[in-house]
């Protein structure tokens, strides 16, 4: 048998953040190649990050599912002879429209509080961008929608492109 | 046992082809693109065999329904017994597009795509070299990420933030 131990407290000191942030910034990959810097990062992991992503994979996925239903709805009843099929705005409409809502309310506030404790180093990652441009592109797509715009719109253009 | 480890080698990447699949063919549904050379199969379940077979190198150029056999729209009032008259083109040349089309199938397709997936090959493993590496730096990331969230009550908690870290190893 061989103990190995780390010394977290000498490692981290008085600013705990600051040691995921310098193994962030680091660009060296051989750095990840020791065996300490695993076990760290391993334990931080198991501890606390991967349940917390886990999760958050998880309300995403939940959101997706939402809005590929409410997605396969926007045509209204094909079955109908007509050049426009109105929304159908029913009861399932608006759960589905509130689930979405809230799951992207949620990923908003997680990015403002992001934003809030990193300042400029969050304009730093350019995922951040992706995240934002989500969120932005959702609540647009579902003002048109829920405004009546979406048939319309798309009627004028097909309109105007004939 | 290859047999399994390729599988499994592969589970997410089809995964992710599904959703892509999938993507394209709710893009596709939204813009109403026809569907009608799949019968009766939902719009949905029909687009999503199109983008398939978009993926896989769909080479169906002319309407599916006749292949490079041509019908020529009868004249109205034209009147027509032989069969070769409907046709655009003699027996032959349809025989020989189609052999050409196979033989393009065969250089294009089978050799070249082939060549593509070994040049892809290539670069994942080298990629793979550093594997372990790169997934470390990117939990890092994503711990890091996590950590901003962090209150002062969770720094300071003595299991999120141990003092020692004892690892035993066996030898």
């Amino acid at each position: 048998m061989q103990y190995n131990y780390i010394h977290l407290d000498k490692i981290q000191g008085e600013d705990k953040i600051s040691l995921t942030r310098t193994l962030k910034d680091s660009e060296d990959l051989a750095l990840f190649e020791q065996e300490a810097i695993q076990i760290i990062i391993d334990y931080k992991w198991e501890t606390y990050a991967k349940r917390f992503f886990l999760i958050k994979l998880f309300t995403y996925a939940v959101f997706l599912v939402t809005f590929f239903v409410d997605l396969e709805t926007l045509h209204g009843n094909a079955s109908e002879e007509a050049d426009v099929h109105p929304r159908i705005k029913d009861l399932p409409f608006i759960i589905r429209k509130v689930i979405c809502e809230l799951i992207q309310l949620y990923f908003l506030m997680y990015e403002i509080v992001q934003f809030r404790k990193e300042k400029k180093e969050y304009f730093k990652d350019f995922w951040n961008y992706f995240e934002l441009l989500g969120i932005f592109l959702y609540q647009w797509a579902s003002i048109l929608d829920i405004t009546n715009r979406i048939p319309a719109t798309f009627a004028g253009f097909c309109l105007y492109s004939a | 046992m290859m047999m399994i480890q390729v599988v499994n080698d592969v589970v997410y990447f089809m995964l992710l082809f599904v959703i892509f699949i999938l993507t394209f063919a709710e893009c596709y549904h939204i813009v109403q693109v026809n569907t009608d050379a799949y019968g009766r199969l939902p719009a949905i379940a029909a687009l999503f065999l199109g983008t398939l077979r978009s993926a896989m190198g769909d080479f169906s150029l002319i309407d599916p329904y006749q292949g490079f056999d041509i019908q020529r729209k009868q004249k109205p009032g034209v009147h027509c017994t032989d069969d070769a008259c409907k046709y655009q083109h003699s027996r032959l040349i349809v025989f020989f597009t189609f052999f050409i089309y196979v033989v393009c199938v065969f250089f294009l397709f089978m050799i070249f795509m082939n060549f593509i997936i070994a040049v892809i090959g290539e670069s994942y493993s080298k990629v793979n070299q550093y594997a372990t590496a790169h997934d470390y730096r990117q939990r890092v990331i994503m711990i890091y990420e996590k950590e901003i969230h962090f209150g002062q009550e969770d720094f300071d908690n003595e299991e999120y933030f141990p003092n020692i870290l004892i690892v035993r190893k066996k030898k």
